[in-house]
């Protein structure tokens, strides 16, 4: 019933929001929005599967500790598709120069930190699968009847409330959207935008009353033991003191996302099929 | 009478001046009386944290500020625990190097790096230091790359320079050395590397090995050499990796040991694998083991049993006791008496899910392997990979008999690996783990400090914080715990109800444990945060 009344509002909201987007979308905290993959000149693809299998020794001795065995996290932040956060030389300069908790590798030479590079820009990728079935050109058309722009970006283009869709269809098998497309809820994507998140659950939906009764529903975009931040679908933040709220309702399984389910199945394959197609460049 | 007139020139620069102290054993055998200064790792030879100063109060915590900060020269994780000696705070930065500071103003006063090759990379472990030792007129440093370097106190100016380990064989130390009458003890990190974990007492003066003990067998007719199947012992393991106590009356040294190797693959190394995840109790002039007390046999989740081990005197059933106490990585916290090792209570201070609880020995009555042992799949169990507790310390306040750790809940699925490993160290791409994890649900670790009765383990309060904090506690005569949440707020508790009384978020990560000293009466409270030392007082 909060989200109903929550998307009614959104709803309204959207005319609005295509006026003032653009500038709200700058303080988002994604690290690039252009969101290209950078391909051009890379020593990373140079790099032969045995370097990769190098670097992924690497990381296990070196980063697995903080980014787990599986780059998805646990001290340090998810690394799954930081390749289109960052770019190749993004990650490189990450190891070599440190960022935030995380200190500078000074002892692999350049060849030992590109083959971790190879490692890193594999993670999550999911396993070759079978082709969509539906045709992406005719997706990319419901992708843009449905508006699913105005909340997430494709190589640099789009809205910045969702996660980006730049790679994703080197991230998810076609069996994930046609799942998420129809209960978005139920497993959302991790929020990778933070170092600080760690393990804590992406596009968390929050719902708080202050003491004054002002009511906010919203994607959870920091907390700590004494303050949280939401932003609601306009890209507005709202910070709390904790000692100032009424109440604080964590909503799992509940997304500002709403359900494709009522898409016909042609859409939808042809929806899915253009997701699949999202593998970076430009 | 110009002569005069410089003496009383160099005389009044000398009193202005931070002094250089000489700390001889006896102040540090007696620390407590001089809540002034920090004069060792854990605060006191029993590794309380306790601090005796009385300025700041659950009264006036609010009106806590920033008194100074310190930014480090280099990059990296800073997790050291400053020494503070009559005015001078000695602090170390990553990888190894130490600064002396100022401690009422925070600016240095020298600094040094020691040489460690640009081709070591330790294996598992993060390149930082946790602080130094100091007795007489030197510093001790132990570093990355396994030096045991004594510098001038006054100056920075290395004494001596020993060699601990060899950093190929795995080795890396981030610790702090402990000094006791006329030596220093220092152990060794490396345990995903196959490294065979020691104790090693070097002679404070000269630097030269007075002994060495190890806590894995490395022959079959060693101790303990009968509960690793197979030879297995030859795997290693039982690293000595965070700075232990020191009873000075019974001449015991108190350290924790790290896991079996390899960590999550258990089935090549069957039996109880002793010495590992164990606390041992060494006499301190030959290093000859007097006792251990294994927490986790045949570990195989990576729990090492390395937490500062907390010296305490209580009564119990009305007579007097000597007791140490361990919060586990394993979630369980025990009372030990510290003459004989003999368990007297162990409770879980955090939530698990590998045991029914501790039999009349302390001995973990485990649950079914198939719902604890790593699987190629992964198993769900609690705690985390890093443990209920890590290295970060817990404090023991002999005001209100409570014991304070910063305990976290969280699971993680257990990978079980290929059994075969390599050890030693080939510029870090060698991994002898055998597995490792992946996280378990997301927002369900969580982080509390939580106030136990030292003697019983029972939890009087706790205070819950948002995410998964990596700092240790310090309790003061003033009636406060401090420490820190995920997201850098350090904070101020009441030491009786767990109230919370100040804040201030410091822009980074808080992995270090926190100090207290006063320069001139004045209260300070220290920590870092990031790359920076902050430095907090009363306006």
């Amino acid at each position: 019933m909060i989200l109903a009344r929550w998307l009614c509002a959104a709803s309204l909201f959207y005319v609005l929001l295509l006026g003032f987007a653009r500038e709200s979308l700058s303080a988002f905290p994604q690290a690039r929005q252009n969101g290209a993959k950078e391909t051009h000149g890379s020593p990373a693809d140079k790099l032969t599967p045995a370097d990769i299998a190098q670097g992924k020794q690497i990381f296990a001795a070196q980063c697995a500790g903080c980014h787990g065995f599986d780059g998805s996290g646990q001290l340090g932040p998810n690394l799954h598709g930081v390749d289109a956060r960052r770019g190749d030389a993004g990650i490189f300069s990450v190891i070599r120069n440190g960022t935030g908790a995380m200190p500078p590798v000074m002892s692999l030479n350049d060849q030992r930190v590109w083959q971790v590079v190879g490692f890193v820009r594999t993670l999550g990728e999911t396993a070759p699968v079978e082709a969509a079935k539906g045709d992406p050109t005719k997706g990319k058309a419901v992708y843009e009847a449905n508006g699913c722009a105005t909340c997430h970006a494709i190589n640099g283009q789009g809205g910045g409330v969702g996660p980006q869709l730049t790679i994703v269809g080197k991230m998810r098998p076609p069996k994930y959207f046609y799942e998420f497309l129809r209960d978005p809820g139920k497993n959302p994507p991790a929020d990778t935008s933070l170092p600080e998140r760690g393990g804590s659950s992406g596009y968390l939906l929050v719902h708080v009353v202050t003491k004054g009764g002002q009511d906010v529903t919203g994607i959870r975009v920091n907390e700590d033991t004494y303050t949280i931040v939401l932003r609601d679908v306009g890209g507005h933040f709202y910070s709390f003191d904790k000692t100032n709220l009424k109440t604080i309702e964590r909503e799992p399984g509940k997304t500002v996302m709403p359900s494709y389910g009522n898409l016909s199945a042609t859409d939808m394959d042809n929806l899915v099929a253009y997701l699949s197609s999202l593998k970076g460049g430009q | 009478m110009r002569a005069a007139k410089y003496f009383v020139m160099v005389m009044t620069l000398c009193w202005a001046l931070p002094s250089f102290a000489q700390v001889p054993y006896e102040r540090l055998l007696h620390s407590d009386a001089e809540p002034e200064n920090w004069l060792m790792y854990g605060g006191n030879y029993g590794s309380q944290r306790f601090s005796g100063l009385k300025e700041i109060t659950p009264q006036n915590a609010a009106n806590l500020r920033v008194a100074w900060v310190y930014q480090m020269r280099g990059g990296g994780v800073m997790e050291s625990s400053p020494l503070i000696v009559d005015g001078i705070m000695y602090v170390t930065e990553p990888p190894s190097n130490v600064t002396a500071l100022d401690a009422r103003t925070g600016k240095p006063l020298w600094h040094y790096v020691p040489q460690v090759p640009r081709d070591f990379v330790p294996v598992g472990l993060f390149p930082t230091n946790r602080g130094v030792a100091i007795l007489g007129d030197k510093l001790y440093l132990a570093t990355i790359d396994d030096h045991l370097i004594a510098l001038d106190a006054k100056s920075g100016v290395v004494r001596w320079n020993s060699l601990v380990a060899d950093k190929a064989d795995g080795y890396a130390i981030t610790q702090a050395p402990l000094a006791i009458n006329g030596k220093i003890v220092v152990g060794v990190g490396g345990g995903e590397a196959g490294a065979h974990g020691f104790l090693s007492c070097f002679d404070a003066n000269d630097g030269k090995l007075l002994w060495q003990t190890y806590t894995v067998p490395r022959s079959a007719s060693d101790p303990g050499a009968d509960t690793w199947a197979d030879g297995s012992w030859s795997n290693g393991g039982g690293t000595t990796w965070n700075t232990g106590s020191y009873d000075p009356d019974l001449n015991l040294i108190y350290w924790g040991t790290g896991n079996p190797v390899p960590d999550w693959n258990g089935e090549g190394r069957m039996g109880d694998n002793l010495f590992t995840c164990s606390l041992i109790a060494l006499d301190a002039d030959t290093g000859k083991m007097k006792w251990y007390f294994q927490f986790s046999p045949h570990e195989t989740h990576d729990w090492d049993s390395s937490e500062p081990p907390i010296l305490f005197n209580a009564s119990i059933d009305g007579k007097p006791r000597k007791l140490v106490a361990l919060a586990n990585r394993n979630a369980f916290y025990y009372v030990l008496d510290r003459i004989t090792g003999k368990f007297i209570t162990g409770v879980p201070f955090a939530k698990q899910t590998w045991a029914k609880g501790l039999d009349a020995n302390g001995r973990p009555i485990k649950l079914p392997a198939k719902l604890i042992e790593p699987s190629v799949e992964g198993t769900l169990v609690y705690p985390t990979l890093t443990g209920a507790i890590n290295w970060t310390s817990p404090c023991y306040s002999p005001i209100t008999g409570l014991f304070y750790v910063n305990a976290r809940d969280g699971g993680a699925y257990y990978i079980k690996g290929e059994r075969k490993f390599e050890k030693g160290n080939s510029n870090g791409v060698v991994g002898g783990g055998g597995g490792g994890s992946r996280p378990g649900p997301a927002d369900e670790t969580t982080t509390s400090i939580r106030a136990l009765n030292a003697t019983t383990g029972e939890k009087k309060w706790e205070y819950k914080m948002v995410g998964d904090s990596w700092t240790g506690t310090l309790v003061t005569a003033g009636g406060l715990v401090f420490s820190a949440d995920a997201a850098g707020n350090f904070f101020a508790l009441n030491a009786d109800t767990g109230e919370p009384l100040w804040h201030l978020l410091l822009g980074s990560s808080v992995r270090s444990n926190p100090v207290s000293y006063s320069v001139d009466g004045k209260q300070y409270v220290v920590d870092s945060a990031g790359n920076s030392v902050f430095a907090f007082a009363l306006p």
